[in-house]
């Protein structure tokens, strides 16, 4: 499964935004395979900012382990915003 | 660059603001929509649209920072004063609060804490949250890291008496230590430099 993160806005910085799109995101697994990997894809996303990160990325680290995928990750904000959730 | 953050630290120093004004986001909407329109305005000016993002992530993080922590906290008027520019220099912004105060907000969680400049010095080097019920505490030590160390890049930040600075262009920033420029507010004040990105 694949979610794409520009769906949620190109400026994603803060943490109720984050929380919303998490929301979001929880509903995808209602027919989630758990042998599938669920990629983040931040392609078209502008900038990432650390609170959106730890509100969406850090949750769904915990969930999925080793099946979270993240994508299209070499804008700097969005590199260093995932680097500092880890 | 020095009469706008003057009067910014003047909004955030006066014993009791009782107007907005231009510059005050009164909500995080109203942040976040001035914020996304000053992406556009300063794109033309940045050598590369990543190092716009890494700006722009700081600055949004530490507007955001005013209404996640002060919310029901105010002193007076809601919101945080937002102001930014262009220099020969490079890039700068200015971001302010009439909030609780970051030694307020950490002394909650951290009792041990004994004043402004080490609850300063707690907020962006180590990962705390005044927010204890909830996981975080990672947005300034994000704006340390992508600032620290970058000679083209820099940070003052004042709350009660306590200040802080870091990376190679906070001394391009005004000297909070001097006048005109040592004014002390309870919220939080931030300046941002990014330099040689034209």
């Amino acid at each position: 499964m694949k979610i794409e993160a520009k769906k949620f806005g190109e400026f994603l910085t803060s943490r109720p935004a984050g929380r919303e799109a998490y929301l979001v995101i929880q509903s995808y697994f209602k027919t989630d395979n758990p042998n599938e990997d669920i990629e983040v894809d931040f392609s078209g996303v502008k900038v990432l900012g650390p609170s959106w990160a730890d509100e969406v990325i850090r949750p769904l680290r915990e969930k999925l382990g080793k099946r979270l995928v993240l994508s299209h990750t070499a804008n700097p904000s969005v590199a260093e915003s995932l680097k500092i959730i880890e | 660059m020095r009469e706008r953050i003057r009067k910014c630290l003047e909004w955030f120093a006066i014993k009791i603001a009782t107007h907005s004004n231009e510059h005050v986001c009164a909500t995080r909407d109203v942040f976040q929509a001035r914020a996304e329109k000053t992406y556009s305005e300063l794109l033309p000016y940045f050598q590369t649209e990543g190092e716009l993002a890494l700006f722009f992530a700081v600055v949004s993080e530490i507007g955001n920072n005013c209404f996640d922590h002060n919310l029901g906290q105010w002193q007076d008027i809601p919101g945080c004063w937002f102001d930014f520019g262009i220099d020969p220099q490079g890039a700068w912004a200015c971001i302010a609060d009439r909030g609780q105060g970051v030694y307020s907000s950490l002394k909650r969680v951290v009792p041990s804490l004994q004043n402004h400049q080490q609850a300063l010095e707690m907020a962006f080097e180590k990962r705390i949250s005044g927010r204890s019920l909830e996981r975080r505490g990672n947005g300034l030590k994000f704006v340390r890291n992508v600032i620290n160390g970058n000679r083209a890049r820099g940070l003052i930040a004042k709350s009660g008496d306590g200040s802080i600075q870091f990376g190679g262009l906070a001394d391009a920033l005004p000297n909070v230590q001097d006048k005109p420029f040592d004014l002390k507010g309870k919220g939080m004040f931030a300046a941002i430099a990014w330099g040689k990105t034209l």
